[in-house]
């Protein structure tokens, strides 16, 4: 428990500091209002979209739902790896065999989701 | 409870100075990187403010400081100010879990060179790597403009990506020290340096620190040429100033260090420089990691983003996992 509470204390001082930076940036900078500072950088021409925030055409959907699969998959494999070394003196063809039984089924998926194009940037 | 709140204090000092001797060091890297650059490029770089420049970075960081604090119209406020934060926050909590040697005995006082030494330790470093995306997205979304919507998403697809085959290219010095925690990494390095198996694995995470913090090759989400500034266009100040440090500076500093840790054997070397030889060999082999990082970018020319994500698919990734195989077979062979 002690590493977690230097962490969370360590966590609150960089929270802090970070806070501290924005505050006095604040509080010393001189204030100039101009009509035109907070209009939102456009080349140098009127705006022509009122609001960004609308549908963007961004490419990487299937993309995104693969990042979850293979986090997913690392989460399997990470427990694996800490034991490997000690359990392959033991036992070396199961834990061999077992993790890589489940990485093969993954790559043939990992194949399949390349061959229908979900790699790409479509 | 009075126990409590002498430990909390004692944690407390050591943590800010940690976190003020990282923006010093941070300071001093911005001196360093310019003036590389402009070496690079055959020009000399910062030369007025003090000798060879050396003020430099602390007028830099005055005049961000003092510089007018600008929200545009048309912005998410409190997203506006926390995406600055969460860009900052997550890029220094790496250092929490880092260590740059081993305990020192001085006065009779236990010393130790890090703030925790925790048994997830590198899976905490992944995590905070990857909560630094949302810095980003919502830098990109709070903006309310064109260009810098833009650059967060881009710079989104690129993290999803090398997040993976960054955690599969971890894989390997893990299963060989048998441990997460980065002292035992460094611990189970005394004789042979991890990257005598996992090659591959080092590959796999130059390119995805490259990545992971935006340095040249891999630098889509700034593209100058076609984003102005990518998701921190509308920023000015010193919340713009904590995005360029956390992720050029602090991101590539304690990455790199964490490259030496798991590839390079940490603090181990030669005693050859008396009772402080493993800071020195740590910082010696973290100066060259950053160094290759900073020579990268001044090289290089950009990627296109459709070419940067299907890097990240379809060769890092299976390089990541042919990896894992090497090194199991290396293990089984070798023990």
């Amino acid at each position: 428990m002690d590493g977690y509470f230097s962490l969370v204390i360590f966590f609150i001082a960089a929270t802090i500091v970070g806070v501290a930076l924005l505050v006095i940036n604040r509080l010393i900078a001189p204030k100039v209002p101009d009509p035109l500072q907070d209009y939102p950088y456009e080349c140098g021409v009127p705006l022509y979209d009122k609001t960004a925030q609308t549908t963007l055409d961004q490419k990487y959907y299937l993309l995104g739902l693969l990042l979850v699969l293979f986090d997913l998959e690392a989460a399997f494999v990470f427990p694996w790896a800490v034991v490997y070394k000690t359990f392959v003196s033991i036992n070396a063809g199961l834990i061999f065999v077992e993790m890589f039984l489940f990485l093969t089924i993954l790559i043939f998926g990992f194949i399949y989701a390349w061959k229908k194009g979900a790699l790409s940037w479509q | 409870m009075e126990e409590l709140i002498l430990t909390s204090i004692a944690i407390g000092i050591k943590s800010v100075i940690f976190i003020i001797g990282m923006f010093l060091l941070a300071a001093y890297l911005t001196w360093i990187e310019r003036k590389f650059a402009g070496h690079v490029q055959q020009r000399p770089g910062p030369l007025h403010v003090g000798w060879h420049g050396l003020l430099q970075p602390i007028a830099d960081a005055l005049k961000v400081l003092t510089k007018e604090d600008i929200v545009p119209s048309g912005v998410d406020k409190v997203l506006f100010y926390l995406a600055s934060l969460l860009a900052f926050v997550p890029a220094i909590m790496i250092l929490a879990v880092v260590p740059f040697g081993q305990p020192v005995n001085l006065f009779g006082f236990e010393i130790k060179p890090y703030i925790t030494d925790l048994n997830v330790g590198l899976i905490l470093a992944l995590a905070f790597g990857s909560i630094s995306i949302y810095g980003v997205i919502f830098a990109g979304w709070a903006s309310n403009s064109k260009y810098p919507m833009i650059g967060g998403l881009r710079k989104a697809a690129v993290l999803i990506g090398y997040e993976v085959a960054l955690g599969f290219a971890m894989v390997g010095p893990i299963m060989q020290a048998g441990t997460f925690s980065l002292k035992g990494i460094v611990e189970a390095q005394q004789g042979l340096w991890f990257i005598i198996p996992n090659i591959l694995g080092f590959v796999v995470i130059l390119f995805a620190i490259l990545a992971e913090t935006g340095r040249t090759p891999f630098d889509v989400q700034e593209a100058e040429a076609e984003l102005v500034s990518g998701y921190n266009t509308e920023y000015s100040a010193m919340k713009f100033g904590l995005f360029p440090l956390a992720e050029w500076y602090i991101a590539t500093f304690v990455l790199s260090a964490i490259a030496v840790i798991l590839f390079f054997g940490g603090w181990n070397g030669p005693h050859i420089f008396g009772p402080i030889s493993p800071f020195v060999w740590f910082f010696l082999k973290l100066a060259m990691m950053f160094m290759f990082f900073l020579w990268v970018h001044w090289t290089l020319p950009r990627y296109r983003v459709d070419q940067i994500t299907e890097l990240a698919w379809k060769v890092m990734l299976p390089l990541s996992l042919l990896n894992i195989l090497v090194v199991a077979i290396w293990i089984m062979i070798f023990g």
